[in-house]
């Protein structure tokens, strides 16, 4: 099956998105994630835990997230995430997966610039849901296509 | 939830999606910086935060569900995550 990703061909803005649907009990909603192939980890972002109402308090705490320059956000995670993605041909696939969630309460009690900057971060694919999910990734941006495919 | 519902709440939430896509540089234009809700083809509200978009979506009542909020960097500025 191929699962199409949304490409932004935008100078300097090139970005790989895509939609999943999240089933998690009693957080159902949208998440338009970024296939980001320099993270290890699939990480549900601070506006999505947010939006989704995703309860952290009872997860275990994991690695928190770094980047350059900008501190660390707290991270917790969650073992069992659902969520559900389209294939080209209209089928919906359910996946169940450990990801890493933005530990809202932490963050919190983080400085305003902290939390404002921690809001800005979208949710990313990592390169743990094309290994778990045996799917290979292909971005083609002279023909404008990108797409999961399971392998 | 059925399929057939599933498969309806995918193609709302897919075009707002294709919408961001397809329209990123002018909405990096216009938004720049600045978070957006967008439902389907429409930008429904814009603010410098996060907080203040969410506000915005709830005092036009619309289920902030059915909404994708998306940061738009400002041009020139290139975001890593």
């Amino acid at each position: 099956m191929i699962f199409n990703l949304k490409l932004i061909n935008t100078q300097d803005s090139e970005r790989l998105l895509f939609d999943i649907v999240s089933r998690y009990p009693r957080c159902f909603g949208n998440i338009l994630a970024i296939m980001d192939t320099g993270s290890p980890r699939t990480i549900i972002s601070a506006k999505d835990v947010f939006l989704l109402k995703i309860p952290t308090t009872h997860l275990e705490a994991s690695s928190c997230i770094k980047g350059f320059g900008r501190g660390s956000v707290p991270c917790k995670i969650l073992k069992n995430f659902k969520f559900l993605i389209k294939s080209n041909d209209g089928k919906i696939k359910y996946i169940e997966m450990p990801v890493s969630v933005v530990d809202i309460s932490a963050l919190q009690k983080m400085s305003q610039e902290m939390q404002e900057n921690a809001f800005k971060i979208p949710t990313v694919i990592g390169l743990d849901f094309l290994r778990t999910q045996n799917m290979k990734l292909a971005v083609d941006f002279k023909n404008d296509s990108s797409y999961f495919e399971e392998v | 939830m059925t399929e057939q519902e599933i498969l309806k709440e995918f193609r709302i939430f897919e075009t707002g999606s294709s919408f961001i896509a397809k329209n990123f540089e002018i909405l990096q234009e216009k938004f720049g910086g600045k978070f957006v809700a967008v439902k389907e083809n429409n930008v429904l509200a814009s603010a410098n935060l996060f907080q203040e978009v969410l506000k915005q979506v709830n005092s036009i009542n619309v289920d902030q569900t059915e909404v994708i909020i998306q940061f738009i960097p400002a041009e020139g500025e290139i975001i890593l995550y």
